[in-house]
């Protein structure tokens, strides 16, 4: 593989990580809801209550990871290129 | 390759805006950085590279990925990206855990809050009739919130309150878009 492939890969690694913490905090423990009765009947009103805020740290930690790995593949392949030098040798 | 020129090597990602403010400034800007970041690179791989720039898209350059990409790396090589609750928008009754309904109207709210402001958030008002009035109504909702960036005061004001996953994957999406592009002009092994 290529160094820049090598790069999208663990990209796209952290990003399926990433998304299974946010998942996590979507589906199980972020929040819960509620719903009360509207002042004009029949309609409810339904609310989110936090339970754990998105935590920052751990969360951009991951942002962070995928985001690096994506920028460093763009710069490994230009890096990679043909370059002049190379092409007048052929 | 001379060790001055492997240093500054890179691939440049360019908007189209100049620093006093100037619009349609991206080719003259992608001019000034590609003469170091690509000197060595081939004309037709510096070409290729040039057709992927934000700058191509107009004025809708900024919402470009690859910008987008730049933007998020840049800041988070100093500091966290913060983040903020959403209201989704996509707010809906879990079929599988719902009974004895019949929803009349529902309005869905969207929004963005952060937990260091409040902690509770409305929702959605929905108008509902039990089916069998002598039964209770069982309700259970899906999708009410989302994890966005919260990037107002920072350089990349416009993915604000835009979902973490949907943002970083179009991010990613396109990067392997433009290395499927730039990969014919690799050395062959």
């Amino acid at each position: 593989m290529w160094p820049h492939e090598l790069k999208l890969s663990r990209a796209r690694q952290h990003l399926k990580e990433l998304e299974a913490e946010i998942d996590r905090w979507v589906h199980v423990d972020g929040y819960s809801i509620s719903m009360a009765p509207h002042p004009e009947p029949p309609d409810y009103l339904v609310t989110a209550q936090l339970l754990r805020p998105p935590d920052d740290a751990p969360l951009a930690l991951l942002i962070g990871d995928v985001l690096q790995n994506a920028r460093s593949a763009l710069e490994y392949i230009a890096y990679r290129s043909v370059t002049k030098e190379r092409s007048a040798d052929t | 390759m001379t060790e001055a020129e492997a240093e500054h090597s890179g691939f440049p990602i360019i908007g189209d805006v100049d620093r006093n403010g100037f619009t349609g400034r991206g080719p003259d800007l992608f001019a000034s950085v590609a003469g170091q970041k690509l000197a060595t690179v081939v004309p037709e791989a510096r070409a290729a590279i040039e057709r992927l720039q934000p700058f191509y898209e107009g004025p809708a350059w900024a919402f470009n990925p690859l910008w987008i990409l730049n933007a998020l790396a840049r800041i988070d090589r100093h500091r966290f990206l913060h983040l903020a609750a959403i209201q989704s928008g996509s707010l809906r009754l879990d079929p599988a855990q719902t009974r004895n309904v019949k929803v009349e109207q529902l309005d869905v709210f969207t929004g963005t809050f952060f937990p260091e402001i409040e902690d509770r958030a409305e929702l959605a008002t929905i108008t509902v009739h039990r089916a069998n009035p002598q039964e209770k109504m069982k309700m259970r909702f899906l999708d009410a919130l989302a994890i966005a960036f919260d990037t107002q005061d920072t350089e990349i004001p416009e993915v604000h309150g835009w979902d973490v996953g949907d943002v970083l994957s179009s991010c990613v999406t396109h990067t392997s878009i433009a290395l499927d592009k730039l990969e014919r002009y690799l050395p062959t092994p």
